[in-house]
């Protein structure tokens, strides 16, 4: 190194010593500083929320739609899609029939023929003079294929990237889009927990196709879908979207009623969490849990653990050996035995990854949508899930999660008391890490 | 003692780094959206609540209650009729008459066993005096500190709540401009004795005013409001539509600013602008010549000699020339503190709230507002503007032109430079 060293080595004077030990300590104040302000601005300001209870579920709807920020819309018509082989299809045809604008949001766009088959069927009605946008979350979408994307432009599909890698954003790197919407012309609503990638087609029948629900709307909440998407796509293009085409009056269609609730990280206690937590707190006969990412921190086992108490029957499902993130699957574990004790049944799906998010409150109200259960969904990404309140949607959901019930074998107590010390360990650490996973 | 030349510039990069990651953070982003003309208002009134992540409530009635004489007693009443929980929401919060009548009044219903909810900016009430607090505690009434000025807190101290409201039993709402401090009583008579306005509202609505204080009350206490007494089923008690604007975010676009900007897109014949703080940017000044070229007549009231802070009015000064070359009337306010936000469009569709016509208010703060789709509401505030103006100066675009020098013009820029934060 080209260090240049004085010609007469001398001792450093006294005087040297206290100025380069000031100028130590005043650097170390700065960084401390900017550390400090830093973490003050992203830090969640913890929240200890406090959900009373919620006695009568008719009664406190205006309640949780005011604590959620999302009014409830009567009228609304929904069918289920299960897996790739009912949602897909479904998507297809809307994108066929439609006759103004396609809007898509979505975290994963990876590999594989469907991943083509949606780029041209989007591609196909923009060059017909449909407009196509297509929010892909810059994350979750680098693995795609890059010949898709200038297929699509080509074709005239707007195309944004959520938060794209650049330097004057690397404080938003963290926060990505999770959410997947459609929206056909502004009156068919999609929301759903798929990805665009092979794992999401077919029916669940393999580790390699995975389960999957989404839900297909008509009726007034689709305004409110569509606001949802208006959002991400505002931020990243500064298109406002205005007109008839896609905020029309809709009417009626069905007896659902369903609220759209949709979460940032931005500002203040998160939507979706507080939704979960009242939704637990509500439940007073029968709560199943579905969710391929069950973190619970310290509260929601609380309030699980006193639903339980009041004699609530709890079933939650996991993903078993087949999942995509063993160390979700392993932070999950943490708390098992706590909810094990206050019997709460808990068991993991064997066959394929069970990748939808879904809740059943009492046999009556349901939740589909983007949103896992642990923090990350809960406080850092962008989410959307929607609440059906109506019991012909709970029913169908639940006999859903009966089918899959039948291919996951309960986990007893004495059998996950006896775990390898090695298996605990594992569940430690990765619960230590759980904020950002 | 040496220091090798990488150490040096390793400590250089980690402090570049840490600066880089806390720029991005706070930093606002430059956001031109880029607002559509919207010939029909009732055709683009879905989209309107949607872009603003709002819907439209029908069935509402609302009283303006002009300046303190009209609000604080107005106040007092439904305080006093209240059974079960009275919230309050602000950001100026200054000792004096009016502020002890306001604790005392919380202190006896709190005693009577009313729930009370007082949350109060941290810097709004930075003269507060303990001991009040202290008192309104001991009686029962909840204070929360929106944003206390802590170090954890640092990072979030630019952020301040600039909400000002009121909701009594769930079912009563007030949305307002006036802040709790001896500036806001009387009738807009002097330059002590400020104008402002707000607005009393019942029906569906209130649950969504409701909602708006129920944030900040979560994010501070950990206390979720739920039941009837919060969140009652509300019937109709009118026929005006109402909708909600609150929040401020700063990854992403604005939720006021932009319901402003699509209020200029919308406006077919008339805008009656008044604002205490009017910095309008290039997108506002641009939509606003647009409403001019296509036949409207726009109208702003800004204060004049009496203001808080001169810094703002220069920095609003930056496209006064601007906007009187194009057609646009601007009258300054003679006489008080013209402290209102007022938008009133087609003597239709107004607005009411907290939110200044500036940065801070669309990009930094928390803010409330209230949008009413009412002709009866509209045409109450439109003869308060004419009554305003018989106390306004109306500027002139030749007489601008000398009175605004080369100094006065550099000054209006170096304060323009400044409008991110103002």
């Amino acid at each position: 190194m080209a260090t240049v060293r004085p010609a007469v080595s001398r001792r450093t004077t006294g005087r040297e010593i206290v100025i380069s030990r000031t100028a130590a300590v005043f650097y170390v104040a700065i960084v401390l500083g900017l550390i400090l302000i830093l973490w003050s601005a992203r830090r969640e300001r913890e929240s200890h929320v406090r959900v009373p209870d919620i006695d009568r579920f008719e009664e406190a709807l205006p309640s949780i739609a005011g604590l959620t920020g999302a009014p409830i819309q009567a009228g609304n018509r929904v069918e289920i899609l299960q897996n790739g082989d009912e949602f897909f299809p479904a998507l297809f045809r809307d994108i066929a029939a439609a006759k103004e604008s396609i809007h898509l949001e979505t975290y994963v766009w990876w590999k594989g023929e469907i991943c083509g088959q949606v780029a041209r069927a989007l591609a196909d009605r923009a060059r017909q003079g449909i407009e196509v946008r297509l929010t892909l979350d810059a994350v979750g979408s680098n693995q795609g294929d890059g010949e898709l994307f200038d297929l699509m432009r080509k074709a005239g599909v707007h195309i944004a990237l959520f938060h794209p890698p650049r330097l004057q954003d690397i404080g938003l790197f963290n926060n990505r889009t999770h959410r997947k919407l459609a929206i056909v012309d502004g009156r068919i609503g999609y929301v759903f927990g798929h990805g665009i990638a092979e794992e999401w087609t077919g029916h669940g029948q393999d580790e390699k196709h995975w389960r999957d629900t989404g839900v297909r709307i008509e009726g007034p909440v689709v305004n409110t879908i569509q606001s949802v998407f208006a959002e991400n796509w505002m931020e990243q293009t500064s298109e406002v979207i205005v007109g008839e085409k896609y905020f029309p009056r809709l009417p009626e269609m069905g007896p659902v009623r369903a609220h759209m609730t949709a979460s940032s990280p931005q500002g203040g206690v998160s939507r979706l969490e507080l939704l979960f937590k009242i939704a637990i707190t509500s439940a007073r006969r029968e709560l199943l849990v579905q969710n391929p990412y069950f973190i619970p921190d310290g509260e929601i086992v609380g309030l699980l653990e006193k639903a339980a108490q009041r004699g609530v029957k709890i079933r939650v499902m996991l993903p078993g050996a087949v999942t995509d993130s063993s160390v979700v699957r392993h932070a999950g574990h943490r708390r098992f035995e706590e909810l094990l004790e206050h019997g709460i049944a808990i068991c993991e799906y064997k066959k394929t990854l069970n990748h939808q998010k879904i809740m059943i409150v009492d046999g009556l109200w349901s939740f589909v949508g983007s949103t896992n259960f642990d923090d990350r969904s809960l406080d850092i990404n962008d989410e959307a899930s929607v609440g059906l309140i109506d019991p012909g949607i709970a029913g169908q959901l639940r006999a859903a999660f009966e089918k899959d019930a039948q291919s996951c074998p309960p986990i007893s107590l004495e059998a996950w008391r006896q775990r390898s010390l090695w298996d605990r360990f594992v569940d430690r650490a990765s619960y230590m890490i759980n904020e950002q996973i | 003692m040496e220091v090798p030349i990488w150490v040096l510039v390793a400590m250089g990069l980690a402090i570049g780094l840490l600066g880089l990651m806390l720029w991005t953070n706070l930093r606002e982003r430059p956001f031109r959206v880029k607002v559509p003309d919207l010939d029909d208002f009732e055709q683009a009134l879905p989209s309107i609540a949607g872009m603003t992540r709002t819907v439209i409530l029908e069935g509402n009635t609302a009283e303006i209650v002009q300046n303190g004489d009209g609000y604080f007693p107005a106040l007092w009443k439904d305080f006093a009729a209240a059974r079960e929980a009275i919230h309050y929401e602000t950001f100026v919060w200054e000792r004096g008459e009016v502020c002890d009548r306001m604790a005392e009044a919380f202190i006896a219903r709190a005693r009577d066993g009313v729930e009370v909810r007082l949350m109060v900016d941290a810097m709004g009430s930075n003269k507060k005096e303990p001991e009040l607090f202290e008192r309104l505690h001991a009686a029962g009434v909840k204070v929360a500190i929106y944003h206390p000025l802590s170090l954890r807190d640092i990072g979030q101290l630019n952020k301040r709540t600039h909400r000002k409201l009121a909701i009594v039993d769930g079912r009563v709402g007030y949305v307002c401009g006036h802040g709790v401090a001896p500036h806001w009583t009387g009738n807009g008579q002097d330059k002590d004795h400020w104008r402002d306005t707000g607005v009393r509202v019942t029906g569906p609505i209130v649950n969504a005013i409701q909602s708006v204080f129920a944030q900040h009350w979560i994010e501070e206490t950990g206390e979720v409001l739920v039941g009837e007494k919060h969140f009652p089923h509300l019937e109709p008690t009118g026929d005006a539509r109402m909708h909600i604007l609150a929040g401020a975010n700063l990854a992403s676009f604005s939720d006021l600013e932009l319901m402003f900007q699509m209020a200029l897109a919308t406006v077919q014949k008339e805008l009656l602008i008044q604002n205490p703080y009017f910095i309008p940017d290039r997108d506002t000044i641009r939509l606003v010549k647009r409403a001019v070229a296509r036949g409207v007549d726009v109208h702003i009231m800004v204060p004049g000699p009496v203001t808080d802070s001169p810094v703002v009015s220069h920095a609003g000064h930056r496209y006064f020339g601007e906007l009187l070359d194009c057609g646009v009337h601007l009258y300054e306010h003679q006489k008080t503190l013209t402290h209102q936000k007022i938008l009133v469009i087609d003597d239709l569709w107004c607005h009411v709230g907290s939110t200044n016509f500036d940065d801070r208010s669309f990009d930094i703060n928390e803010e409330a507002g209230l949008g009413i789709i009412d002709p009866a509401c509209a045409a109450t505030l439109k003869e308060a503007f004419e009554n305003d103006r018989k106390n306004c100066v109306e500027l002139k675009a030749d007489a601008w032109k000398k009175r605004c020098g080369f100094r006065h013009r550099m000054i209006d820029r170096a304060c323009y430079l400044l409008s991110g934060q103002l």
